[in-house]
């Protein structure tokens, strides 16, 4: 009836030529395809080709919501970084210390003046006469002698 | 993963096979035409992200298990057409006129280098081999298809068919010399 040879049984290779005989048949059978079957086929591709692209972009957006959420709960992205958090902690504290050293210093710096107004005004005579008969303040300047 | 472009080569490959596969099974174009896109649907949703080797069998076991859904519906609704047809009165021939050649029309002009008489031959040598391939019984038709036309390996028929692989081998054999029998009997030489 036809031109095809089959040969089947008995050996793998006569087997593998009956099948190769048989696959190259479909294969034409599937090349004659009309196209009212192969424009059908070409859009349900496109349709899964589709569904495939929103699946992946609803995966890659819960993806997103989820890293950021587990660094939120593990204090990641949304919180200073350790050096930063250490800086914000220990800058009170310096500026503390820093104000309490500046006050002791001034102090001193202003008794300091104060004494040496009063060095000054002895050394000058500026003293009033009276001051010397104040008997404390003659007890001041015989202790102070040099 | 496989990229869309990759998803979109393996179906443009597949698509016309896994039709022919349908058609094989349901005997119904618009039918089988549907079973494909379920199967591409599926496939596209629920393993997109899979590599892109992963897809051929994938998508086989995706297809077979439509056509066997396919058929056990099939089996509930006929038991309802068969009760309201035997209240109804004698059965009509609506399903009786289904003629397999339909579906393999070929495109005119696709063939212009060939002689009318060997165009002929050839379209009629692949009818009768599809007739005979329809003819197979299931599984050993799913077993010959997947096997030396989709190339799978035999693990991978085995795991789109969901059976042993030794049950494989044995649809394989069974379909081979089932075929190369019956198309000796139409003619065929040997």
């Amino acid at each position: 009836m036809t031109n095809h040879s089959f040969r089947p049984t008995r050996s793998s290779r006569t087997t593998d030529a009956f099948t190769r005989s048989v696959v190259s048949a479909l294969d034409a059978g599937a090349e004659r395809l009309p196209y009212r079957i192969t424009h059908r086929l070409q859009l349900a591709s496109q349709a899964a080709l589709a569904a495939q692209t929103a699946v992946l972009e609803t995966v890659g957006a819960n993806v997103l919501a989820t890293v950021h959420a587990g660094s939120r709960a593990r204090g990641g992205h949304d919180q200073p970084s350790l050096p930063w958090r250490l800086l914000v902690t220990l800058l009170p504290v310096a500026a503390i210390i820093a104000g309490f050293v500046a006050i002791a210093d001034i102090g001193d710096a202003l008794e300091a003046d104060e004494t040496a107004e009063i060095d000054e005004a002895v050394l000058t005579d500026e003293v009033p006469i009276s001051a010397y008969a104040d008997h404390g303040f003659g007890v001041f300047l015989k202790n102070n002698r040099p | 993963m496989a990229s869309r472009q990759e998803l979109s080569d393996f179906l443009s490959s597949v698509e016309r096979r896994a039709f022919k596969q349908a058609v094989f099974a349901v005997r119904d174009d618009d039918t089988a035409l549907d079973l494909v896109q379920d199967a591409m649907m599926r496939l596209a949703e629920r393993y997109g992200d899979k590599p892109a080797e992963e897809l051929p069998m994938l998508f086989q076991r995706i297809l077979q298990n439509r056509i066997h859904d396919h058929f056990r519906r099939g089996k509930v609704r006929n038991f309802w057409v068969t009760l309201w047809s035997a209240l109804r009165g004698p059965p009509g021939e609506a399903d009786d006129d289904f003629d397999p050649l339909e579906s393999f029309e070929a495109e005119e002009g696709s063939q212009a280098a060939e002689s009318t008489e060997d165009r002929v031959a050839s379209e009629q040598s692949v009818r009768i081999i599809e007739e005979e391939i329809e003819r197979l019984p299931t599984r050993q038709r799913e077993a010959f298809l997947l096997r030396y036309w989709e190339d799978l390996d035999v693990a991978e028929t085995a795991a789109a068919m969901g059976c042993s692989q030794g049950s494989v081998k044995t649809h394989c054999s069974r379909a081979t010399h089932s075929l190369a029998a019956a198309l000796r009997s139409r003619g065929f030489k040997s």
